[in-house]
């Protein structure tokens, strides 16, 4: 378990993957031998909540419901907009790169790998809707919806068409998607492709699933129930 | 893929056998109560292992005749090999079974992996858009018998959505994409 005595250096050494998680709490590299404790202090980070998220990103067994369920909805959304800025500013033009330089390698009329990027285009483009979705409408209406409650409002206009569990549903769909694009580079993809694009590919691709698997969690274990909970108060 | 499968009325000797062959062996053993739960399941050609009482097995030998059997006995009489005794050791049970349901295992594993005809013919229409009521209709079988298909399919491929099948589909040139664009099937 990773403390606020641990250094960040060691909690890099220890699982370099984790450096994304780091970044969206505003940590750069370049720490020296700062400690945990140390650095929330000085970037005026929530430590228990930043410990909380960086263990359960370690040990995919460890996800303390009770514990996140604590933390203000303000706090969980600030983390959760800053993992969608990543992944619509870095990993997903990232993995349209390493797919474009795959087809531009190609040989032939290279049919594969352009049917392969087109059921990715279409992935991808599902999921940046999806993510849209979330900015422009969930955030916001979860975000005055904890702040009616905070005010004592009497009355909240409550999204009657709108429906976590349905949500759920969508990550369900996208994951299930993710490693069928896997599956088909592992073992249906004809030999005829660039060997070092297509493992940088795969390689972005297992750490992508990994870290939507992360963050699907938060969205439903953490957000979802805390909104339900909140809706409550204006349910008639 | 090939399934051991284990028929009895018992449940405590259906679950029992399962906990034993699933500690021993890498597959998980299938139960199932009666023999009518098996017509669902034996849709494909693999040869299953069935494991049941001395009736269920005789019965069933008639009818699926390709199949292996095993009997489960609880009396001592019946101790030959093709046969496994409740009163067996974990150890021997196990190695039984085992002998039983492994020679071909190592060379069908990749056998296993391939569709049959039927199979391919369900995943092209799936690829092309087809919902299950119109490929059933198309192929003469019933919507259940497509839905079971579609199910051996991804537990063979590995593969999930209709859109991942489409891809399979096409760079395996089970498609012809002469006239078409891809990006419309998929």
């Amino acid at each position: 378990m990773i403390k606020e005595t641990t250094k960040l250096s060691d909690v890099i050494e220890s699982n370099h993957f984790i450096l994304p998680v780091l970044n969206r709490f505003g940590i750069r590299l370049g720490l020296g031998d700062a400690v945990i404790a140390d650095v929330c202090i000085e970037k005026n980070i929530d430590t228990n909540f930043f410990l909380a998220i960086i263990n359960a990103f370690n040990d995919e067994h460890y996800f303390p419901e009770k514990h996140l369920l604590t933390f203000s909805t303000n706090l969980i959304i600030d983390y959760l907009r800053s993992t969608h800025q990543y992944y619509l500013g870095y990993v997903i033009p990232n993995i349209d790169n390493c797919l474009s330089a795959m087809v531009e390698q190609c040989s032939d009329e290279c049919k594969n790998i352009r049917t392969i990027q087109s059921y990715y285009r279409k992935y991808r483009n599902d999921l940046i809707a999806h993510i849209n979705e979330e900015e422009e409408i969930v955030f916001p209406y979860v975000r005055a919806l904890q702040n009616a409650c905070d005010q004592n409002q009497e009355e909240f206009g409550l999204l009657n068409d709108f429906n976590m569990a349905g949500f759920e549903k969508e990550h369900h769909g996208a994951d299930e998607k993710l490693i069928d694009l896997k599956n088909i580079m592992i073992k249906y993809l004809q030999p005829d492709y660039d060997l070092n694009r297509g493992n940088e590919f795969l390689f972005a691709l297992f750490q992508f699933e990994k870290d939507l698997k992360d963050h699907s969690r938060i969205e439903e274990n953490i957000l979802t129930p805390k909104v339900l909970e909140l809706e409550k108060h204006f349910r008639k | 893929m090939r399934q051991i499968i284990i028929i009895h009325q018992s449940a405590i000797i259906r679950e029992g056998l399962c906990t034993v062959l699933k500690q021993g062996l890498s597959t998980v053993p299938i139960a199932m109560e009666s023999i009518s739960d098996l017509d669902n399941f034996v849709q494909n050609k693999d040869k299953h292992l069935i494991i049941g009482s001395k009736n269920n097995v005789d019965q069933l030998k008639l009818k699926y005749p390709e199949l292996n059997y095993m009997i489960i006995a609880s009396d001592s009489l019946s101790r030959d090999h093709a046969s496994i005794n409740i009163l067996d050791k974990m150890e021997v049970i196990t190695k039984k079974v085992e002998s039983f349901s492994a020679p071909d295992t190592a060379s069908t594993n990749s056998i296993n992996t391939k569709l049959t005809e039927r199979e391919t013919e369900v995943l092209i229409l799936l690829a092309f858009g087809h919902a299950n009521k119109e490929i059933a209709e198309k192929l003469f079988i019933s919507t259940h018998t497509v839905i079971s298909h579609r199910k051996n399919i991804t537990e063979k491929l590995g593969i999930k959505s209709v859109s991942g099948l489409t891809v399979y589909a096409i760079i395996n040139n089970l498609i012809d994409t002469e006239g078409i664009n891809p990006d419309d099937l998929i």
